[in-house]
C-alpha cells in the first residue's frame, strides 16, 4: 500500500467501510421502497450535523439523532394524520434542511464547510470517524446476520409476517435505525444531498442481477466496492469532488448493466 | 371448544361504526366464507381477530385464547388483502426463511399444488400462483386457523374451482375463514357462510340461504346472481338463482 499517500489511508478506509455497510442496508431500502425516506434521513441528519459542528460535540451522533427523529416523525405522522409517506417526507426534509442552514448561519460556519457537508469530501474525514465506521459496520453485520430471515418476511408483508411470528415493530424500528446510522456515516464521503443516491443504487443493482438472498448482498457489496474505487480514483486524478464523481460512476454502472440486460433479452 | 368465537363485536373508529354487534362461532375444521359489499367491514373483522384493531365492545377468542396469545403461539395464519408483492427470490428461498425442513416444504407444496414452482423466482409467478405460494408459506407454520382476505383475486374462472377445492382439502389441516366477493361460486364449496354488511345479516349453511331477499338486504339493491350448480361437475351448468 506504499503508493497510497499516508494522509489518505484513514479517509479511504472510512469511505470503503461505510460504502460496504450502506450497500448491505441498501438491499432493504430498495425492497422496502425507502428511496425517498433515505432522502429524508440524510437531510434530517444534516440539521444534527450542523448542530454538532456548532456545539463542538460529535456531529455523527447528533446527525444520527436528528435523522432518526425525522423518520420517527414520518412514521408517527403517517399513522396519526393518515397521510402518505412521500407527502410527509416532502415537507419534513426541507424543514430539517432549513434548520440546518439556519444553524450554519448562526454558527458562522464558512461556505466551504457547508459545501463539503452537502456534497461530501473525504479529506474532512478524521480518525474519530474510523471508530464510528467500524462500530456502525459491526452493528449492521450483526443485525443482518441475526435477523435476516425476519427482515425479509417483514419486507414481504408486515401483517403477514406478524402472523408468522415476526416482531414487526422491533424489525421496523431496528431497520430504520440501522439505515439512519449508515446513511449518516456515508454522508461524510458523499454529502447530505448525494448520499441518498447511494442508499438505493447498490440495492437496485442487486435486485437487477441476482435471484438469491445471498446473491443480493454479494452483488450489492461488489457494486459498492467497484463504484467507490472508480469514483475515488477518477476524482483524485482529475481533482474533482469525490461525492459527485462516485454518484456519476454509480449511475453509469447501472446504465451499462441495464443496457446489457436489455441487449441480452433482445437476442433471445 | 370453538376454533373462533366472536361475541357482540362492535368496532367504532373515528365516530364511524364499522362493525355492529357481530356474533358467530366457528367449529374446528370448518371452511367459512365471509361475503358482503365493499366497505362492509370484512377486512376490519379479520384485522380485529388478528388483534391489529382493538374492539370497542365485545370479545373474541381463538381456541379459547385471546388474539394476542393466539398470535404469539403461532396458531393463526393471516393472508392480508392485496398481500402480493414483488421480490425476485426463489420460492424455495422464501420457504426457507421460516427454517422449514424439506419434508414440511414438500408437504405444503403438495397441498397447494405448487411442487413445480419451487425453483421459480417469486416475481415471475402469476397473481394466482403467488397467492398459492403465500398460503403455502402460512401452512409451513401449521396454523390451526387460517384467515384469508380475498385470496381468489387474480385467479381465472377455471382456476377458481381448482383453488376452492384446494382450500377444501385443507380442512384436515386447519379451520379456514375466507373473505371473498364470489358469492355465487363459493357457496357450493364452503361449509358455512357469513353475510356481513356492518351487521351480520346471516350466518350458517350456505345452501338455499342465499335467496333474493337476503342478497338484496346484504347489498342494498336487487342482485341477479348466477350460482354454481353444486351437483354438476363436468359441464359447469350455471343456474340463475332468481
Ligand atoms: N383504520 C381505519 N380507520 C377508519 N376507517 C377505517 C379503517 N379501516 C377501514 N375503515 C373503514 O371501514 C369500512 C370497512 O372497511 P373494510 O376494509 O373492512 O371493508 P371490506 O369489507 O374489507 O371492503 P372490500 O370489499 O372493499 O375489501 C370502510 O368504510 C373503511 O373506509
Ligand atoms: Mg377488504
Amino acid at each position: 500500500m506504499s503508493y497510497i499517500p499516508e494522509f489518505l489511508v484513514i479517509p479511504l478506509l472510512v469511505a470503503f467501510i461505510s460504502a460496504i455497510s450502506l450497500s448491505i442496508v441498501s438491499v432493504f431500502v430498495v425492497l422496502n421502497r425507502w428511496g425517498f425516506l433515505a432522502v429524508g434521513v440524510s437531510h434530517g441528519a444534516f440539521f444534527g450535523v450542523t448542530c454538532g459542528v456548532l456545539l463542538n460535540f460529535s456531529p455523527f451522533l447528533l446527525g444520527v439523532l436528528s435523522g432518526f427523529l425525522l423518520v420517527l416523525s414520518v412514521s408517527i405522522m403517517k399513522r396519526e394524520l393518515k397521510g402518505e409517506e412521500d407527502v410527509i417526507i416532502g415537507f419534513l426534509f426541507p424543514l430539517f434542511m432549513a434548520l440546518g442552514i439556519i444553524v450554519f448561519s448562526i454558527g458562522k460556519i464558512g461556505y466551504i464547510d457547508a459545501f463539503s457537508y452537502l456534497f461530501g469530501s473525504i479529506f474532512l474525514i478524521d480518525e474519530s470517524f474510523l471508530l464510528w465506521s467500524i462500530v456502525v459496520f459491526l452493528i449492521t453485520i450483526l443485525f443482518v446476520a441475526v435477523k435476516w430471515r425476519e427482515i425479509f418476511l417483514w419486507v414481504m408483508n408486515e401483517e403477514m409476517a406478524t402472523s408468522l411470528g415476526v416482531n414487526s415493530s422491533l424489525i421496523y424500528l431496528s431497520l430504520l435505525l440501522v439505515t439512519t446510522m449508515n446513511t449518516v456515516l456515508a454522508m461524510k464521503t458523499l454529502g447530505a444531498i448525494l448520499v441518498s443516491a447511494f442508499a438505493v443504487m447498490p440495492g437496485l443493482f442487486a435486485v437487477m442481477v441476482s435471484r438469491s438472498i445471498y446473491g443480493l448482498f454479494l452483488s450489492s457489496i461488489i457494486y459498492a466496492f467497484i463504484t467507490f474505487s472508480v469514483g475515488i480514483l477518477v476524482a483524485f486524478y482529475l481533482d474533482l469532488p469525490t461525492g459527485p464523481v462516485i454518484t456519476v460512476a454509480g449511475f453509469l454502472v447501472l446504465l451499462l448493466f441495464s443496457l446489457g440486460i436489455k441487449f441480452k433479452d433482445r437476442r433471445m | 371448544m370453538d376454533a373462533l368465537n366472536v361475541k357482540s363485536l362492535t368496532v367504532v373508529i373515528g365516530g364511524r361504526v364499522l362493525l355492529e354487534e357481530v356474533s358467530f362461532s366457528v367449529k374446528p375444521g370448518e371452511f367459512w366464507a365471509i361475503v358482503g359489499p365493499n366497505g362492509a367491514g370484512k377486512t376490519t373483522l379479520l384485522r380485529v381477530i388478528m388483534g391489529f384493531i382493538k374492539p370497542t365492545k365485545g370479545e373474541i377468542t381463538i381456541f379459547g385464547k385471546k388474539p394476542k396469545d393466539a398470535i404469539s403461539e403461532g396458531i393463526i395464519g393471516y393472508l392480508p388483502q392485496n398481500a402480493v408483492f414483488n421480490i425476485s427470490i426463489k420460492v424455495l428461498d422464501i420457504f426457507r426463511l421460516l427454517k422449514a425442513d424439506d419434508k414440511n416444504i414438500s408437504r405444503v407444496s403438495l397441498l397447494m399444488g405448487i411442487e413445480d414452482k419451487l425453483e421459480r423466482s417469486f416475481s415471475s409467478l402469476s397473481g394466482g400462483e403467488k397467492q398459492r405460494v403465500l398460503i403455502a408459506l402460512l401452512l409451513l407454520k401449521k396454523p390451526k386457523l387460517l384467515l384469508l382476505d380475498e385470496p381468489n383475486t387474480g385467479i381465472d374462472v377455471v382456476g377458481q374451482d381448482n383453488f376452492y377445492n384446494t382450500l377444501k382439502g385443507l380442512k384436515e389441516e386447519c379451520t379456514i375463514l375466507m373473505v371473498t366477493h364470489d358469492v355465487g361460486v363459493v357457496s357450493s364449496f364452503v361449509d358455512k357462510i357469513a353475510c356481513l354488511n356492518r351487521k351480520l345479516k346471516y350466518s350458517g349453511d350456505p345452501r338455499g340461504a342465499l335467496d333474493c331477499k337476503l342478497l338484496e338486504e346484504l347489498y342494498g339493491e336487487k342482485v341477479n346472481l348466477f350460482v354454481h350448480h353444486p351437483e354438476c361437475e363436468g359441464c359447469h351448468i350455471y343456474r340463475n338463482f332468481s
